[in-house]
C-alpha cells in the first residue's frame, strides 16, 4: 500500500530517529510512505479561536500539497508520525470540512491555490491498527520480548480533544495492544494520557521537571525497561525530566523510545536504531 | 439556544471562542484534572469565575499562560464548557493588544530546545 506522508520539522531534525524507524518499520509491514514533495511546518499547535482562520493557513498549504500528489497514492489518507503534526493537520482539516465558510475564506486568501477538503489525516498508529492489523505485528516480530516490560505514554495530543482523538480519550488501548502484539508486557500506567508540560519547557523548565517526576512516580515501583512515546515534544520533556530528576529517581535512567523504535527493535531492524538507543535498552 | 451575554469580558470570550462561560457551575473538576494548576496562582475554575464576574484579573493570571492546552479540562467538564478554548480566548484578548509573553532573546540555553517547543511556544505566547 502506498500512502502520502507528511514528516514535519521535528522528524527531519531533533527526532531523526523517529523518522528513520517509522519509514523502516512501515516498509517491513508493506507500507510505502511517499513523502510530500513540498511541505512546510504545520505550526505545531493550532489556533482555537472561532473568529479567525489565520493560524490554519500553514496546515492548509500542506493539505493542498497532499491533494496535488493524490494520484501517486492508493488512498486519500495523509499519514503523519509526529503526534503534534497529526493533531494540527487533523483539526484544521475537520474544521474546514465542517465549516464551508472558513474554507471559502482560506481559499480566497490562497487563490489560485484551492483546497477541496478531500484529504483524510491519519496517524501511523491508525494505519498499523486499521489497515495492517496488530496480528501482523506478531508475525513480523523476530525477537523474544517476553521478559521486556514497557510503560506506554500517550501524552495528550493523540487522545484529546475528542474530535481528533485516535482512541478513547480516557482509556486508550492502542499502544498497549501494539506492545502486547510483540510479546512484551505493557505495564499499567495510570498517568499515560496526562500532559508532559508541553511548550512550557521554553519558559519554565522547573514546571516541566516537576511534571515529569509526577508522571513517573506511579510507575517507579515497576521494573520497567523503557517508556514508549509517540511525540517528539513528549520525548524531549521526558528525557529532560528524567535527567533533571536524577536524584529524585535514585539515579535510574529510564530510556524513552518512540513506538517505531520499539517496533524496529522487535522486528530485528537493529541497523535502523541509533547506537545510544540500542545500548540503553540492551536487548 | 440563543445566548444573551451582556457583560464585556464574557462577551469577548464568547465572540472569540463561541463558549458561554455561564455554563460553568464551579464544580472544580477542571482544576482537579489540570496538570499545571498545582504550581499556579489561580486554578482554571477560578479563572472561569473571574470571567463570569467580568473581572479583568482573569487576563493577568499566570494560569492562562502556563496552560499547556492539554484539553483535560475540556474532556472532564460535566457542563460541556470547552475550558481550553476559554483559556485560549483569554490569551488572545491580551495578544491582540500587541502584548506578548515570550522573548526568544531571553530564553536561557535556547540551543538545547527542540524547534517543536519553540514553534509551539511562539504561536501560543506571541501574536
Ligand atoms: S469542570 Fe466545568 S463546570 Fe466544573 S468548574 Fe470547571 S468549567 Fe466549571
Ligand atoms: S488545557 Fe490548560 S487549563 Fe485545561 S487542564 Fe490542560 S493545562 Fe489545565
Amino acid at each position: 500500500m502506498k500512502y502520502l506522508y507528511f514528516p514535519g520539522c521535528s522528524l527531519k531534525n531533533y527526532a531523526k530517529r523517529y523518522e528513520e524507524t517509522a519509514v523502516a518499520v512501515a516498509k517491513a509491514l508493506g507500507i510505502e510512505l511517499i513523502e510530500l514533495k513540498r511541505w512546510n511546518c504545520c505550526g505545531a499547535v493550532s489556533g482555537l479561536a472561532e473568529d479567525s482562520v489565520f493560524h490554519h493557513i500553514a496546515a492548509v498549504r500542506d493539505l493542498v500539497r497532499a491533494q496535488e500528489q493524490l494520484d501517486e497514492a492508493d488512498s486519500n489518507k495523509l499519514v503523519t508520525v509526529c503526534s503534534m503534526c497529526y493533531r494540527v493537520l487533523a483539526s484544521v482539516n475537520n474544521r474546514l470540512k465542517h465549516n464551508p465558510e472558513d474554507l471559502d475564506t482560506i481559499n480566497e486568501f490562497m487563490s489560485p491555490e484551492e483546497y477541496n477538503g478531500g484529504i483524510e489525516v491519519v496517524h501511523l498508529l491508525q494505519i498499523i491498527k486499521d489497515d495492517i492489523g496488530f496480528d501482523r505485528i506478531a508475525e513480523f516480530t523476530k525477537k523474544d520480548l517476553s521478559n521486556i516490560k514497557v510503560a506506554p505514554y500517550y501524552g495528550c495530543v493523540l487522545v484529546r480533544p475528542k474530535e481528533t482523538a485516535i482512541d478513547d480519550p480516557n482509556e486508550p488501548t492502542i499502544l498497549e495492544e501494539l506492545i502486547k502484539s510483540t510479546g512484551a508486557t505493557a505495564v499499567e500506567n495510570p498517568l499515560r494520557t496526562e500532559c508532559c508540560g508541553s511548550y512550557n519547557v521554553v519558559t519554565n523548565r522547573e514546571l516541566v521537571k516537576h511534571r515529569i517526576l509526577n508522571l513517573l512516580k506511579p510507575i517507579m515501583r515497576e521494573n520497567i525497561d523503557f517508556l514508549i512515546s509517540v511525540c517528539p515534544l513528549c520525548t524531549f520533556n521526558l528525557e529532560f525530566g528524567i535527567k533533571a530528576n536524577k536524584k529524585e529517581l535514585h539515579g535510574r535512567e529510564i530510556p524513552v523510545l518512540y513506538f517505531t523504535e520499539f517496533l524496529a527493535l522487535a522486528f530485528g531492524l537493529d541497523d535502523k536504531l541509533e547506537k545510544e538507543v540500542l545500548q540503553a535498552v540492551n536487548i | 439556544m440563543t445566548v444573551k451575554i451582556t457583560l464585556s469580558l464574557p462577551k469577548k470570550v464568547f465572540e472569540i471562542s463561541g463558549e458561554n462561560v455561564y455554563l460553568c457551575y464551579q464544580c472544580g473538576k477542571c482544576s482537579a484534572g489540570c496538570p499545571i494548576a498545582d504550581k499556579m496562582d489561580y486554578l482554571p475554575n477560578q479563572v472561569i469565575h473571574f470571567v463570569q464576574m467580568n473581572n479583568e484579573k482573569a487576563l493577568s493570571t499566570k494560569m492562562i499562560w502556563a496552560c499547556a492546552e492539554c484539553f483535560n479540562c475540556t474532556v472532564i467538564c460535566p457542563r460541556g464548557l470547552d475550558v481550553t478554548k476559554v483559556m485560549e480566548a483569554l490569551r488572545i484578548i491580551v495578544l491582540r493588544k500587541g502584548i506578548y509573553k515570550l522573548d526568544l532573546n531571553k530564553v536561557e540555553k535556547i540551543e538545547e530546545l527542540p524547534q517543536i517547543a519553540l514553534i509551539a511556544a511562539s504561536r501560543k505566547l506571541t501574536g
